[in-house]
């Protein structure tokens, strides 16, 4: 089975103070990881390392045993800010990996509407991007990192800029696409209840330097995915036990 | 007005924006007829000038003898040649010179945006030519490659480059990670970022840069004329200043100023069909 591993990863930038240090963090296809921690504690530099666009002070990024030596299609990333290609339609931008690939200008179009039907935008492959929405622009960065195959899905707090309905819209969504796909998904949250609606397992980082204090493994998106009401989930007694005591670890508190 | 102004203090921040818009409005739709109104004004003092021979016709020719001269020589011509052929000399000389410049200042601006060694070695060439006046090169191209149609051009040609390659390399710098990032996570080789990512998203920037290069040109051109041409509005003006013609010289200086406007027109109009997406996203 594959599986992204960050194996004693130290990081500091340009010899300052270490960043990340001497932190493990395995990913696995069909995995659902959620990195939460406070503002500053290095859970982007955690993904850039994963994506391959900063390199480890110390340490080994591992695909399946062999060293990552840069980005790669098979680890797509879906970005806080979109990150659109403003001069291609929404079709293309979807498609922008399979065009990188070499792959036909026909298929292609097919690859972007599945891709956009998967994320709830069916037909709108031919509006330039700067006519969507926010929320609808998340999607499609969506749609593109998934018309990649990727194997494993990155995501830096890509729900961050919406507004609180879009973005339960698209925790919905997001576990849909995890349950349809055979991918590990790593997501950055600051939300608390994203993390555990969303998790199978849930990653607690904390400052000075950057570390891993806490690993909480959760099924509430199983039960959301196996017909359970969300609303049901957030209100059980479980839930909001889990709530706490995930609250107690990202604020280094003793347990009640 | 009083009442739009008490709306806007009563009312709730966001319903108070649309208010203030409409006046924003309303002071630009002003503008155009203030303008009209200033042109006008200028025509009618100088038609009373010319009429009432205040100044001698041979330093101010009436409006109406310049218009009359525009008809005459777009017909019969001066100095064996009609307007539109000095046009087209003109158009002719500036064009190639973009296109040149183009293709020199772009690959240029590249190199300065995306790398140290690039930037090192252009950063400094680009920041000596730059502040150098046309004129000032003008007798050195004259000596190194003589009167023909190419030195002209190349005067014109150097005048275009840096505006381009600074907008370019601007643009290029200005690349947000993210969007490189996104590419190179999708499988992206270094020249496919350059296609697919860095040429796009500098694009809007290096179109200024084009815009700018244009207008720099284009008023380099009289100078580059004077290099013994036999056609172009340059030209055209320079022999019509030395028969004192002085009706030819004002018109054709008012052809180069209408061709100026035309040329900013279409190179928006240019931006609006090439980079539509500019400012937007
Ligand atoms: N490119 C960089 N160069 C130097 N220092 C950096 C760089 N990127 C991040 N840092 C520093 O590394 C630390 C961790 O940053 P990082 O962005 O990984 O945190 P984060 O957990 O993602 O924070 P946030 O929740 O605010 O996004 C911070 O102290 C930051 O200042
Ligand atoms: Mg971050």
């Amino acid at each position: 089975m594959p599986h992204l591993t960050l194996d004693s990863i130290s990081l500091s930038y340009d010899g300052g103070a270490p960043v990340l240090a001497n932190v493990s963090l395995g990913l696995r296809s069909g995995e659902f990881v959620v990195v939460v921690g406070r503002s500053g504690c290095g859970k982007t530099s955690l993904l850039n390392l994963a994506a391959g666009f900063v390199t480890p002070t110390s340490g080994r990024v591992l695909v399946d045993d062999a060293a990552v030596k840069g980005p790669g299609a098979d680890r797509a990333v879906v970005f806080q800010d979109d990150a659109l290609f403003p001069w291609l339609s929404t079709a293309e931008n979807v498609a922008f990996g399979p065009r990188l690939a070499g792959i036909g200008a026909a298929e292609r179009r097919r690859i972007a509407d599945e891709r956009l039907a998967i994320v709830g935008l069916p037909g709108l492959g031919d509006r330039p991007i700067w006519r969507l929405s926010g929320g609808q622009r998340q999607r499609v960065g969506l749609a593109r990192a998934l018309a990649a195959n990727p194997t494993f899905l990155l995501m830096d707090e890509p729900l961050g800029a919406l507004d609180a309905m879009t973005r339960e819209a698209m925790q919905e969504l997001l576990l849909d696409v995890w349950g349809r796909t055979q991918a590990g998904f790593l997501l950055i949250t600051h939300g608390v209840e994203e993390a555990l609606f969303l998790a199978t397992r849930i990653v607690v980082m904390a400052p000075g330097p950057g570390r891993i204090v806490r690993t909480l493994a959760v099924d509430f998106g199983k039960r959301r995915l196996a017909g359970e009401s969300a609303r049901a989930i957030k209100a059980s007694a479980d839930f909001v036990a889990a709530r706490e005591s995930l609250l107690d670890a990202i604020f280094e508190r003793e347990a009640a | 007005m009083s009442l739009d102004l008490a709306e806007a203090v009563l009312a709730p921040a966001d319903q108070a924006a649309p208010a203030k818009e409409t006046t924003t409005r309303t002071k630009r739709s002003i503008v155009p007829i203030v303008t009209a109104l200033t042109l006008a004004l200028l025509l009618g003092a100088w038609q009373v000038a010319a009429t009432l021979k205040l100044v001698s016709p041979v330093f101010l020719p009436a409006p109406i003898d310049v218009a009359h001269q525009f008809v005459t020589v777009a017909r019969d011509g001066f100095v064996d040649a009609t307007l539109l052929q000095h046009l087209l000399a003109s158009l002719g000389r500036v064009f190639a010179a973009l296109l040149a410049a183009t293709l020199v200042a772009v690959p240029i601006g590249f190199a300065i945006g995306s790398s140290p060694i690039g930037r090192g070695i252009f950063d400094p060439l680009i920041e000596i030519l730059r502040p150098i006046p046309p004129l000032a090169y003008l007798p050195l191209v004259i000596i190194w490659f003589g009167i023909s149609e190419p030195s002209k051009i190349l005067i014109i040609g150097i005048a275009m480059l840096a505006p381009i390659v600074i907008a370019t390399a601007t643009g290029v710098k200005g690349v947000a990670t993210d969007r490189l990032n996104a590419a190179r996570a999708l499988g992206a080789t270094k020249a496919q970022l350059l296609r697919h990512v860095v040429l796009p998203s500098a694009l809007p920037s290096i179109l200024v840069g084009i815009r700018i290069a244009l207008g720099t040109g284009w008023s380099t051109l009289v100078a580059a004329e004077l290099v013994a041409a036999s056609r172009g509005l340059g030209f055209m003006i320079q022999s019509a200043a030395q028969f004192l013609v002085t009706d030819v010289v004002i018109m054709g200086i008012l052809v180069i100023a209408a061709v100026a406007f035309a040329f900013e027109a279409a190179i928006r109009l240019l931006e609006r069909w090439l980079v539509p997406w500019a400012g937007k996203a």
